[in-house]
């Protein structure tokens, strides 16, 4: 339960922060505004804003208070220094990445060239040891997705 | 309304057309039966593949892959004790254990024709009750669509999952990505950063495909699972006799019924809808110590539940233009894609489209025995394929979806934004329903809403001076005041 109220702190703190950020730097320099209808570009945007920066803000508060009621130094203190780790051998982060190599090299080479490594790299990532498998499967969804989309749909991929 | 209906079979009767609904039963059927893979993520997949089409045999597709999807996550739910859907999650509370007694074949018949007889009930409840609604929403304008949409965002928080105060935050965040673009009445610019494809704000499909598939891939690159899974044998052995169909018949109407009722509440969905009447039924079961055992009235309890959602999620969406759940929040996409407004407009304009919609539906519901039959033999097969196949695939399949609407990098990379926004969503516990059912509603409110206070010169008093316009301004407030109750009484009693 402690992590959650850790987590709850720390994405209610993020989202109050980017509900300010929001409020005094994107809408007036992002959003035109004008006087031409009864309400203003800005006004939903800026009462979302304002809604966000409530929302977030209680959120944070319940989820400090849950923290306190707990009353353990141990939390409180991995509160105050919270532990960001960061292993790029990981999945989401592994994957993340394949998919940002995947989308460089579809748009600066090919999709033909580009799905079938992103294909190899995807499956080695998700556990896939059999190279005959990995290799026919790849050459083999390339291919049909590029046929399917460039002759059946006329959706042009390269 | 027959000989519309009729109509309607004439123009969905051709090999395209009928071939199309077969095609998204199986394709339907093969998402839901897939662990991880949901119904909602095969018919963000499939949207791509229909924009060559005709809206008629676009929508032959897509609404058979929604009902197929309904029905096949009760498989692995029953085979491998695994929902392919979280629809199925009820299911497995006495379909595993059938299945652990070798009645494996005879928990999927029972779930095959609850799953065909409630839909079929949905359907028809579907077609009579749409027109009726259609017909009242006629009178609707901008004031009654502002309150509408209004009533509609605060039944968002009502699934919000556990936290209701998350669900709020996310549908904000959805509404604030909605805003994005030209500005509906000024065409001012808003949050474009000079990104000229951001101009037409960013496209629905984008989020969908980013917020369920991408995030999908990345939280199940957690598990790597490459195994091939267990399964027993041989199922074909045992199958649902007329005896046990006949014994459920009273579970499955209850569970149409209550289906209906449910899915027909904007916010609600299939899952609630499967455990309200696996609940019921044990309720009044004269046996109710059985369920959770093995029950077969649990099966078609879920079944029958989570199936009719269909047709009652599809009256909200055609007769108002608000989406039952949150597949039907992708429908709608497709609808909006398609250049159909679902709604009252939607009656006036494309009346044979409707009712072709609706013959379609009927039509679907003699192929899903046929293909479900055949996916409770051939599955054992398909569930073989592991996850380090099957995530790679949908990654691509995505990418070439999104990038083949507008041809356009910039989606791609929107995309996988979303993915990793949703990806994180997920892990702090934040529902991506809310979100993506507030970015969907966002202009269409703002659009009224500002309509509304032009025609009234500012003055707010338009909305409660309008009978519909006050009616859903009173269904807002007690809505609200009964979710919070709800939710309070869920916490007390979390808490004893």
């Amino acid at each position: 339960m402690s992590k959650n109220y850790k987590q709850d702190v720390l994405t209610g703190g993020g989202l109050f922060i980017f509900s300010l950020v929001l409020i005094f730097y994107l809408i007036p320099v992002y959003v035109g505004g004008s006087t031409h209808t009864q309400l203003s570009p800005q006004f939903f945007p800026i009462v979302a804003a304002w809604a966000l920066a409530v929302l977030s803000l209680s959120l944070t508060a319940i989820s400090v208070k849950g923290l306190m009621a707990q009353k353990s130094k141990e939390t409180l203190k991995t509160l105050l220094m919270p532990k960001f780790t960061f292993n790029p051998k990981s999945g989401p982060v592994l994957s993340a990445g394949i998919i940002c190599a995947y989308f460089l090299g579809f748009e600066y080479v090919s999709f033909l060239a580009a799905t079938p490594v992103a294909m190899i790299l995807f499956m080695l990532a998700f556990g896939q040891r059999s190279w005959l498998r990995i290799v026919c499967i790849s050459v083999a969804v390339t291919a049909v997705i590029y046929l399917l989309f460039t002759f059946g749909l006329k959706v042009p991929l390269e | 309304m027959l000989h519309e209906l009729l109509n309607g079979f004439q123009m969905v009767l051709t090999f395209g057309n009928v071939f199309g609904i077969f095609i998204g039963v199986v394709f339907g059927v093969f998402m839901g039966a897939v662990p991880g893979l949901t119904g909602t993520m095969g018919i963000a997949l499939i949207i791509p593949l229909t924009y060559s089409l005709s809206p008629i045999t676009a929508f032959c597709v897509l609404l058979g892959t929604y009902k197929g999807c309904l029905f096949g996550g009760s498989i692995p739910a029953i085979l491998i004790n695994t929902p392919g859907a979280p629809a199925a999650a009820v299911t497995v509370f006495d379909g595993y254990p059938m299945a652990q007694k070798g009645q494996a074949g005879r928990a999927m018949g029972i779930a095959l024709w609850s799953s065909v007889i409630a839909d079929a009930f949905a359907t028809i409840c579907l077609i009579f009750l749409t027109v009726f609604l259609a017909r009242i929403s006629l009178k609707f304008g901008p004031p009654e669509y502002a309150s509408l949409i209004v009533f509609s965002l605060c039944i968002v928080a009502g699934i919000s999952g556990q936290s209701m105060l998350k669900g709020v935050i996310a549908a904000v965040l959805g509404f604030l990505l909605g805003t994005v673009g030209l500005d509906p009445m000024v065409s001012t610019p808003r949050f474009t950063f000079g990104f000229v494809t951001l101009f037409n704000g960013i496209n629905m499909m984008v989020l969908m495909i980013g917020l369920f598939a991408v995030s999908e891939v990345l939280v199940q690159s957690d598990v790597k699972n490459s195994g091939v899974r267990d399964l027993p044998s041989d199922t074909s052995s045992d199958t649902a006799s007329w005896a046990d169909i006949k014994r459920c018949l009273p579970t499955i109407f209850r569970g149409g019924i209550i289906g209906v009722l449910i899915g027909a509440i904007p916010g609600l969905g299939a899952t609630p809808a499967a455990f309200l009447t696996y609940t019921e039924t044990k309720r009044v079961s004269k046996h109710p110590e059985k369920f959770g055992h093995g029950a077969i009235e649990g099966v078609a309890a879920s079944e029958s539940g989570n199936n009719a959602t269909c047709g009652g999620a599809l009256i909200p969406l055609m007769a108002l233009g608000i989406p039952g759940d949150v597949t039907t929040a992708v429908l709608l996409g497709a609808f909006l894609i398609h250049g159909l407004t679902p709604g009252p407009a939607l009656f006036k304009e494309n009346i044979s489209l409707v009712y072709g919609i609706f013959a379609a539906l009927l039509i679907a519901i003699f192929f899903l025995p046929l293909i479900g039959r055949w996916f409770i033999r051939i599955f054992s097969l398909i569930s073989k394929v592991p996850n380090s196949i099957i995530y790679p695939v949908t990654t691509v399949l995505c990418t070439v979806g999104v990038y083949g609407f507008n041809s356009s990098f910039t989606d791609l990379w929107l995309m996988l934004i979303f993915g990793i926004l949703a990806y994180f969503m997920r892990q702090f516990g934040y529902p991506l329903a809310p979100m993506l059912i507030a970015f969907i509603l966002e202009p269409i409110g703002e659009r009224a809403i500002r309509q509304t206070l032009t025609l009234s010169r500012g003055s707010l008093s338009i909305f409660v001076s309008r009978p519909i316009s006050l009616t859903f301004l009173i269904l807002t407030v007690i809505a609200v005041i009964i979710l919070i109750r709800m939710k309070t009484r869920s916490s007390e009693a979390k808490a004893c």
